[in-house]
């Protein structure tokens, strides 16, 4: 089985690893990649799925960073799933039950005030632009660089720079609005 | 993490970044994930298959569209259920919403095939549209209010994150609709099934032998328990007088949109 930087290093010049071996050497973090967008146990296996089984039906070409890419398919199909579920929510609060697709805590030992802040920005960033929402979560999120997130997407830099500077202001803005709707007035 | 990002947004994303699943739910999603690939098979299908491929379902396609002629109605194809979403003159939905166990409003959805669609959600609201000209109207029954609203003639009524394309969806449908088994009994009517995704959301679609739709259920999924179930009436007749985007007597007129 190919090693993590072997893989990291292949091209199209040499054999695609197949999308079980992909599947192992990467399954856990593409898990991870999902669910930190999505902070749900069951959607991130979905995802995880997905993104392997689209390999298989469709595999990719010229595939410089594995990792990148995968990341990328994640967090896509994640943020999809996370818009997706904006919508119902939206639909839930007309009735004053927009708690019904909150994502339930994943662990007594959770700290609370962690969990809400995770849980604010998973919100805010359902409510931004995809391109926008895929540029910050692989920047910010993942920790991709603007020439990894631009050869995972295929867009150019100078977009992905633009679209990171309108995430965050989007982000800032609805936190503070969050932060006004639940902080105590002093 | 960079400066450009104020310092709330900072706390968000390590907040964020430290939220990680429980090693076991981690470890079990690699665990079926790479069943899940053996049984799909890992390597991608040689062209001579694939194209092997697309002919049985070219094959099945057509089976599947001469069938009522060579099978009689026990091979109710998907397209004679859709169909009835393309041509019909009134649809009434009834849709029954449960979220976590519990019950939402019943919604009752009348929609003409010259465009009019009303939407009445629970008791206290009822929304109107007439898309022909581009007019419509929020009632709030408790409160006698009225908001009428406009939108572009001929074009869609205003749209918002908040709805749902499923119907458009299940209209241009063209990918797999898989029979289901077993059948049912739905308003004294023998039911057949097809199972397909719409809108990324696992749905039954059930139809008499005719294939009229009686009734829909929607898996939305996403951590929530969340169902929709629809009863469907094709071609009811519908009293005109529901459309009106006039404020009935006795509410008082509100801004809209």
């Amino acid at each position: 089985m190919p090693t993590p930087d072997a893989i990291l290093d292949m091209t199209d010049t040499d054999a695609h690893p197949s999308p079980a071996e992909l599947a192992r050497t990467y399954g856990r973090q593409v898990f991870d990649a999902a669910y930190r967008v999505l902070g749900e146990a069951a959607a991130a296996e979905d995802v995880q799925q997905d993104v392997f089984l689209r390999l298989v039906e469709s595999p990719p070409r010229d595939v410089v960073s594995w990792p990148a890419l995968l990341a990328a398919s994640a967090v896509r199909l994640a943020i999809d799933r996370l818009r997706h579920r904006r919508r119902w929510r939206r639909w839930f609060a007309l009735f004053g039950r927009d708690d019904a697709i909150v994502p339930a805590s994943t662990g007594p030992d959770q700290n609370a005030t962690q969990h809400e802040r995770a849980r604010q920005l998973r919100v805010a960033i359902s409510a931004l632009p995809a391109r926008e929402a895929q540029c910050f979560a692989l920047r910010w999120i993942e920790g991709l660089e603007l020439a990894e997130i631009a050869r995972a997407t295929g867009l150019r830099e100078n977009t992905i720079s633009v679209a990171l500077h309108r995430a965050a202001r989007h982000l800032e803005h609805r936190l503070a609005e969050a932060a006004a709707t639940t902080e105590p007035t002093p | 993490m960079s400066t450009t990002l104020a310092p709330r947004l900072v706390a968000c994303v390590d907040a964020l970044r430290d939220d990680r699943p429980t090693p076991d739910a981690r470890d079990a999603a690699q665990r079926r994930l790479v069943e899940r690939l053996e049984r799909a098979g890992t390597m991608p299908r040689p062209r001579a298959l694939r194209l092997v491929g697309a002919a049985v379902a070219a094959c099945a396609v057509a089976v599947l569209a001469l069938g009522p002629l060579f099978l009689g109605r026990e091979a109710l194809a998907f397209a004679d259920v859709q169909r009835h979403f393309l041509a019909f003159e009134t649809l009434e939905m009834t849709i029954e919403t449960s979220a976590g166990g519990a019950a939402m409003p019943r919604q009752v959805v009348q929609t003409t095939r010259d465009g009019r669609v009303r939407v009445d959600i629970g008791s206290n609201l009822s929304v109107i549209l007439d898309t022909a000209r581009g007019h419509g109207i929020s009632l709030l029954h408790d409160a006698r209010a009225a908001a009428p609203f406009a939108f572009p003639p001929g074009g869609r009524a205003p749209r918002s994150d908040g709805e749902v394309d499923w119907l458009e969806e299940l209209r241009t449908f063209q990918g797999m609709a898989e029979r289901i088994a077993e059948t049912r009994t739905i308003d004294g009517q023998l039911a057949y099934g097809f199972a397909l995704t719409l809108a990324g959301q696992r749905t039954e679609l059930w139809a008499n032998a005719d294939g009229l739709p009686l009734a829909m259920e929607i898996d939305a999924g996403g951590g929530a328990t969340l169902a929709l179930a629809f009863e469907f009436a094709f071609n009811r007749p519908i009293d005109p007088a529901l459309f009106s985007t006039e404020a009935p007597p006795g509410y008082a007129r509100a801004d809209g949109e």
